[in-house]
Order: structure tokens, then sequence, then C-alpha cells
């Protein structure tokens, strides 16, 4: 995996297609961005939403984002639409976080759903639906199980914390959280 | 069984620290995957920081324009607060990206009243048509070097920084309270810039204001940097 040349390639930058319409150079209209700072600023709190929803921390998060900008704004024509743009960009974040996996864990964990993100990325102002999601989530999960994740994950406590709160011990706390999230990934279904 | 490992990769989620790499069976994936889920949804995690954006624009301005234009500006303007330049001049002197810097310097000297952006130099940019900026409507806009919002207060148009003078998170729009909410520490502003909430020990500066006006259909911002 990792740089996947089609999506990288300069040809695959959206607007070089000969049908497309002669772009607007520096145009500040409404469907356009006058330059990478522009680029870059409308979308750079978008594209760490979508990273750090699909790693969890925000160091990779940091890194991938970063990847992902400097991958893909210096073959990016500034001329082409704010759509297009977004999706290159999302195209290029989808093979980006495709090598993230591959390399440090030798198999895809996460994958960007490109449909979805892409439309996520056209609100005005992004938003995002993780804490919904993850309160559905926990709201369908055995009470136990809702328990333990939302202590560790939504209150960050310690195991120790947690089995504390939970009145049972350390290691029934541990084999209590992987039930939980083995079960937790089968209720999400499809949906990460 | 790599179970232990798995825990371990919960752990740093936890934590919100870069996990230990290793290589993963395929059993392990549905606990990872549900624990990147989960990390997601702590409120503001999905956020990223104020520090994180100006950086990364500083490196991007580097490899793109081949120069250290950000970081010159951002050095220079640590260097206007140390000497006492006022928060216009710096902010004018660079945009918003080193307008950042300078707020995040300036939340333990004192606070300066609401601050208005002059560009000594810089362009009017049009960031709207003014047919989308009817009255009692707000409008946010991102130009080469700020983002901000328009507002149309029965007429009369104003602009505000739309970053937040606390860590330089973008701020969102509240049409329900009427008011910008930083999503990262749950401050708000009113639609002139006004501090209306925060929870930090220090007082808050309120949002820089822009230059606008309309002119031949558009609403124009005064940006300081040209593209």
């Amino acid at each position: 995996m990792g740089d996947d040349p089609p999506r990288h390639s300069p040809a695959a930058v959206p607007g070089d297609s000969p049908d497309a319409p002669p772009p607007r150079l520096h145009s500040v209209g409404s469907d356009t961005y006058s330059g990478w700072r522009a680029i870059y600023l409308d979308n750079v709190e978008r594209l760490y939403r979508i990273m750090y929803a699909h790693v969890g921390n925000r160091a990779d998060a940091e890194d991938l984002t970063s990847e992902v900008f400097q991958a893909a704004l210096k073959p990016l024509r500034v001329s082409a639409s704010i759509g297009e743009v977004r999706a290159y960009l999302l195209a290029t974040a989808r093979t980006v976080l495709a090598g993230h996996w591959q390399r440090h864990y030798g198999l895809e964990v996460t994958a960007i759903d490109l449909e979805r993100e892409r439309a996520s990325m056209d609100h005005a102002q992004p938003e995002s639906d993780a804490p919904q999601r993850v309160r559905t989530l926990l709201a369908d999960l055995p009470e136990r199980y809702a328990e333990i994740l939302r202590l560790r994950f939504l209150e960050s406590r310690s195991l120790k914390d947690t089995a504390r709160a939970m009145n049972i011990s350390v290691g029934n706390a541990k084999v209590l959280q992987h039930r939980a999230l083995q079960r937790a990934a089968t209720t999400q279904g499809g949906e990460a | 069984m790599s179970e232990r490992r798995v825990r371990a990769f919960v752990e740093s989620l936890r934590r919100n620290r870069r996990p230990e790499r290793f290589d993963a069976k395929p059993e392990d994936v549905d606990a990872m995957r549900a624990a990147i889920e989960l990390s997601s949804g702590r409120p503001g995690a999905t956020l990223p920081s104020g520090d994180f954006v100006n950086d990364l624009h500083g490196r991007l301005a580097a490899q793109l324009e081949g120069d250290d234009t950000a970081r010159d500006a951002a050095s220079l303007s640590r260097r206007a607060v140390i000497g006492g330049i006022s928060a216009a001049a710096a902010a004018a002197a660079a945009g918003v990206i080193v307008d950042r810097q300078f707020l995040r310097a300036s939340t333990t000297p004192k606070v300066a009243a609401s601050q208005e952006l002059v560009p000594d130099e810089g362009i009017w940019q049009p960031v709207a048509a003014a047919n989308e900026v009817a009255p009692g409507q707000v409008v946010r806009f991102t130009t080469a070097s700020s983002v901000g919002f328009v507002v149309n207060d029965g007429g009369q148009l104003s602009a505000i920084s739309g970053v937040c003078t606390h860590q330089g998170c973008l701020l969102r729009h509240n049409e329900a309270e009427g008011q910008l909410d930083c999503p990262c520490h749950r401050a708000a502003f009113s639609l002139h810039g006004k501090v209306l909430r925060h929870q930090f020990p220090e007082p808050l500066p309120a949002l820089p204001q822009m230059q606008v006006r309309e002119r031949e259909g558009q609403i124009e911002i005064n940006d300081a940097r040209p593209v």
C-alpha cells in the first residue's frame, strides 16, 4: 500500500479533465479558493476531524493531516472548484490513512468512506457527529459494557479507578473492557 | 493472541497519546476500531489545536513558497508583544495566523479592549455576495490569511475574526443563541466580538474587528496579506 499513484498523481487533480471548463485563476467567487492558504484554512479542521475519527489520538491525527496537506497542496490547482479540491484532499487522506495502518500495524484498521465524509465536508461549519454516535453506541450495549466504556473513554479514568468505581478487580476490568469493545464493534457494525 | 498489545493500544488512546506500533492480527481489529470510535466521542477531541494549525501553516508556507514567511512573521509578532506594540499593529503586520501567536502570548499580560485589525497595507477581498448577507444574517468567510464572520445587523455591516482569542480554535456560529461558540473550551462571544463567557482565570480578549465594506454587490474584507 502506501502511495497510490492514481490518487496522488497530478493527473488526478480535480479540474484537470479536458472536458472541464477553463478555470478562472485566483477567483474569489463562491465556488473557488483564492490560494493555498484559503484551501488550508478552510479544510484543516475538516481533515483533522476525519483523521482523528479514524486514528483516535492527537499525535497521529496531526501527523496524518500534515501529510495530506504536504502531499496534496503542491500539485493541486487552486483554480479547481471547492468541491473538487475537497474531493482531492479526501482521496489523498484515504491513501495516507491506508498507508499509516499498513506501515505500522500490517493491516487496515479503519478506512475513510469517501462518500460519507465527502458529504460531511460540505457543511458550512464542520461539526463532529462522533459524540452523538458514541452516545447511541453506548445506549445499545448491555449496562456493564456501556458503563466500563463510559468510564474509560468519556471520563478517561484509569483501569484502577474504573475497577474501583465498578466494584470489581483490575483483572476483571481488563476482561470486561475487552469484551465490551468487541461487543461495541459488532454493535457499530459497518459504521467505521 | 495480542490482547495485551491491544490493551496497550486502547490505553494510549484513552490518554490521547500515540499508541505503540505492533503487528495486529485480524481478531484485534474490532476492539481497536471500537476504541478509536469511542475516543473520538470525547467532547472537542476532534478539533485541532491552534498551535498545530499555526505550525502546519508555517511548514506549508516554507514548502510551497520556499521561504519562512509565516515563521518569520510569527517570531516578529512575539517580539512585537514583548516590545509593547499594539495588537492592531501586530495583527495588521501579518494577518490572523500571526494574530493567533499574539493572542496566545497575550493570555498572561493585561488584556486590551476590543481591538480593530487595521491593516496598514493589504487589499480588499470579496468574501460574499452582498445579497447573501441579508439583515440579521451572519456569514462565515475565509480569505488567504484570515477566518471571520460578516454580520449584517439591521443593514449595518461588521466583521470580526473567527478565531478564539484563547488558543486560536475556530469559532462556530451558534444560530440559536445568536453568538459565536468556541468548541475547545466553551468560551462564547457576541456577534460583535464581545466576550460573553469563558472559564479561564485570566480575562479573555474580545475578538478583533476587521474592516468591511460593500462594493459592487460584494462584501469585501480588508486583508493584510495579499494573495
